[in-house]
């Protein structure tokens, strides 16, 4: 009835989530300080902003300076508390019981991730709530288990505040539960240097792709429901290191992909030849 | 061989445009252009541009209406506020128009760099030929803004030395003055006649600098007097006697409001046209000045809306059958459907029995398994009622130019699109609309009852839309709210579709019903109610978003595409 049953395949279940090199992540605040006083009192973390600002980055430079295996799970809308949780599967002999990965993090110790969040079921989320109050504990009713989350655990989701639909938002019971962090596109300096870093142009030339990238999220809410990301931003650098022409570079990159609408391809399109 | 480009293809185009480089959400209008005023302007109403201008052959007609969009924002963001014309010949003020221009487009340049290849494109002045004023002053503009073109001739290379000069800070302009009455001077000494009245800027795309100048008191103001995208056609604007009633809550309610008895809403029969009326209702509201809510401030006057044709809505209907086979395919895609159990998953919450045993016989006797063995609960539950209430107000008469017809016209089709797209996927849902005549008088019309089919008389009544009087959002939000609140449903949403901010004649401070309205919505969440505007009004953004909140509007950019977008938008909202 508790975590002691399986610990012959627990080190090397949980390794493999341990990320052995330094992800690159060039903090803009206080963020890392915070995070860490956080991960001290274990306190469940919200990580909201934008997509594409460098949250699932964070975790995974977090996690690595921590010293914690990080768990994690992209949340889709089909997504069942089994696939949280885990469940009973066969195999020659009868049965097997097979965890969740919120189970693998609760059960050995790691940081469990889910990524956007709002996407899972709202009777999905609720699953999570006896892991991050005083309790620390998760029911696997179909296993008659309590796993006692061990002492490294930490839950950690993700969150996308401008979606549109309505019907889609974290409960209140859930939002309480957790300390946020907010992440935007990092002001213009530190957006050159992450997309200079990350894409291997030189200096000058991610500084455009960052000015492209600054004027198109004016336009959010004007005809885009997101502005270019960072990530945008790094792919198109990519494209450009490797010897295309930035025009058609930002043009495969950054226009093509956030819009279909002919008159904002144009517009967006002048916008990159202002720059190029 | 030249072309015409028209302002309307390319307006939206340029709105982005405008909007992503600036971050300016200002207003770009088109203007009749005549042989004597072809040249943008800008005023507070926005940007204008001619509404057709020639381009060469094959050459994108875009780009001038861009550069002009371009220039005219560098003005915007670099040059002072408008200065008076005194002690200034007319040739100097041209020459400060000129050397304005340059030193506001390479401010310009230094932030978004591409933009001078936009505009150099235009500067076709070549040194040399005959030596007239205009053409020296377009000789000079092409010398300040392309560093690569060399001019020889004296004026123009003066003109040159100094505005390059090492001691010149462009972001300051105060050097401009001074250097335009020099550069004036040697025009005169030159003896180059200068015709103000033939003058134009050149090149095309560059405005006719009236926004550096205090306007001459002598002139009346044409461009505020130009039409705009859309066409008023208010016939009169309606004046209620007692109108001011905001200031006093003792004086007389406003004419036409039938004495209620009591508070509560109530049944009302005393009246000429009760029938016309289903009930009265008191509303309180919010007044931001107090910081308190004004009890039984409004009266909501509910009544069943007028029968129009039905046979209109057919029509509108039958016309749009290609978009309602997409929304048809839409609804499909999105799976709305009922909770459904899926048997003979590979993953899923329970096992299924049957395939369990079948498989474990399988084992037993050697053979592979099938490994579908779950059983999923697909729920996909829509318990959802949905009230979509409908601004009426006079301004909805108006004509939206870009296809011919009414907001109000354009509104009733896209409701009917929605509710056709409601009523196949099975969410419950009412049509109600509003106007407003003072604080006494909100008009709230029901068109479909929840309960209802979209039949016959529901459509009956949408055809028999009409716009009038003002929008008095909040109380109608109230009443909508209650109406919703009676639903027994798990998710409930209002759909606000409006063209224009709340107003009314009895308030003159705008702020006074934005905080109302806001007040109205916070209600409505606090009761379980969800709302979502989807507003008309180009200028919205700087209001709507702080009254529904910043999720929770759309601002549509053409009107005239309305009746396709709301149902998806619907879709999307509520997926």
């Amino acid at each position: 009835m508790s975590h002691m049953h399986e610990p012959a395949r627990a080190p090397a279940v949980i390794d493999q989530y341990r990320i052995t090199q330094e992800p690159y992540y060039r903090a803009v605040g206080d963020e890392v300080a915070l995070y860490e006083a956080a991960y001290a009192a274990r306190l469940p973390m919200m990580l909201k902003g934008p997509t594409g600002c460098g949250k699932t980055r964070f975790i995974e430079y977090m996690a690595w300076k921590l010293g914690r295996p990080l768990v994690t799970l992209a949340c889709n809308e089909d997504m069942t508390a089994s696939d949280l949780v885990g469940r009973w599967l066969l195999d020659a002999e009868g049965t097997r019981w097979q965890d969740g990965p919120l189970t693998l993090a609760a059960r050995y110790g790691g940081i469990c991730y889910l990524d956007e969040v709002v996407e899972a079921r709202q009777d999905t989320a609720v699953v999570i709530h006896p892991l991050t109050d005083s309790r620390r504990c998760l029911p696997l009713e179909k296993k008659n288990e309590l796993v006692e989350a061990h002492p490294d655990f930490q839950l950690v989701i993700s969150y996308n505040p401008g979606y549109q639909s309505i019907l889609k938002d974290l409960k209140q019971s859930t939002k309480q539960r957790f300390g946020a962090l907010d992440f935007h596109y990092p002001e213009h300096d530190i957006e050159t240097e992450i997309v200079a870093h990350e894409s291997g142009v030189d200096a000058a030339v991610a500084a455009k792709l960052v000015s492209i990238g600054e004027k198109t999220r004016n336009l959010k809410g004007h005809g885009l429901d997101e502005g270019v990301s960072t990530r945008m931003l790094i792919h198109a650098g990519h494209l450009i290191a490797r010897g295309i022409e930035p025009v058609a570079a930002c043009r495969v990159t950054l226009v093509r992909p956030i819009t279909d609408d002919p008159d904002m391809r144009d517009a967006l399109d002048a916008v990159v030849t202002t720059f190029f | 061989m030249n072309d015409l480009a028209q302002f309307v293809d390319a307006r939206r185009r340029l709105g982005f445009y405008l909007r992503a480089l600036w971050d300016d959400g200002r207003d770009l209008r088109g203007f009749p252009a005549t042989p004597r005023q072809d040249r943008p302007f800008v005023t507070p109403l926005g940007i204008h541009l001619p509404d057709t201008v020639r381009v060469a052959r094959g050459e994108a007609g875009d780009a001038l209406y861009r550069a002009a969009v371009a220039h005219a924002a560098a003005h915007l963001a670099f040059s002072a506020a408008p200065q008076p014309r005194a002690g200034l010949k007319p040739v100097q003020i041209a020459l400060v128009g000129l050397l304005e221009d340059a030193r506001v487009e390479l401010l310009a340049i230094r932030e978004l760099p591409g933009l001078r290849r936009l505009w150099s494109r235009f500067h076709e002045a070549q040194a040399g030929g005959v030596v007239t004023f205009e053409a020296l002053a377009a000789r000079l503009a092409r010398t300040l803004l392309d560093p690569a073109h060399h001019d020889d001739d004296p004026w123009v290379a003066k003109g040159r030395r100094l505005f390059t000069d090492a001691s010149v800070d462009l972001a300051d302009a105060s050097f401009v003055r001074p250097l335009a009455s020099l550069l004036g001077n040697d025009i005169g000494q030159m003896r180059l006649p200068f015709n103000v009245k033939t003058y134009v800027v050149e090149p095309a795309y560059r405005d006719d600098n009236s926004v550096l100048w205090q306007p001459d008191p002598d002139t009346p103001d044409e461009a505020l007097m130009l039409e705009e995208e859309v066409l008023v056609v208010r016939p009169e604007i309606v004046e209620v006697d007692g109108g001011e009633i905001l200031e006093d809550p003792g004086a007389p309610e406003t004419e036409g409001v039938k004495p209620v008895g009591g508070g509560e809403p109530d049944h009302d029969d005393a009246t000429a046209d009760a029938e016309a009326w289903l009930r009265l209702f008191r509303y309180p509201e919010w007044d931001h000045l107090i910081g308190a809510l004004r009890p039984q401030w409004c009266t909501v006057q509910e009544r069943r809306a007028d029968l129009g044709d039905p046979t209109r809505i057919d029509d509108i209907l039958h016309r749009h059958r290609d978009l309602l086979q997409r929304i048809d395919a839409l609804i499909r895609g999105s799976e709305l459907r009922k909770p459904v159990r899926l048997r003979r998953q590979m993953d899923g919450d329970h096992f299924d029995l049957d395939a369990v045993v079948n498989a474990m016989l399988d084992l037993r006797s050697g053979r592979t398994p099938d490994p579908r063995l779950h059983v999923r609960v697909d729920r996909r539950e829509r318990d959802l009622s949905v009230l979509v209430l409908l601004d009426l107000s006079e301004s909805t008469n108006d004509i939206v130019r870009a296809c011919g017809q009414s907001v109000n016209a354009l509104a009733c089709e896209a409701t009917v699109l929605l509710s056709s797209a409601m009523e196949r996927i099975g969410d419950r849902f009412a049509i109600d609309g509003f106007c407003s005549n003072g604080r006494g008088e909100v008009r709230y019309l029901r068109f479909k009852e929840f309960g209802e089919g979209f039949d016959e008389v529901a459509k009956a009544r949408l055809a028999g839309m009409t716009g009038q009087l003002s929008t008095r959002m909040g109380a109608a939000l109230r009443h909508a709210t209650r109406r919703l609140r009676a639903e027994a449903c798990d998710k409930r949403l209002i759909l606000v579709i409006t063209d224009g901010e709340p107003s009314d004649i009895d308030v003159h401070d705008p702020k006074y019903l934005h905080a109302d309205t806001r007040k109205a919505v916070e209600e409505a969440t606090r009761a379980g109610v969800y709302t979502y505007c989807m507003s008309l009004d180009p200028k919205a953004d700087a209001y709507v978003s702080r009254i529904f909140g910043a999720r929770n509007y759309t601002v549509m950019d053409r009107i005239d595409r309305l009746p396709e977008k709301l149902p998806g938008l619907y879709l999307r909202l509520t997926r």
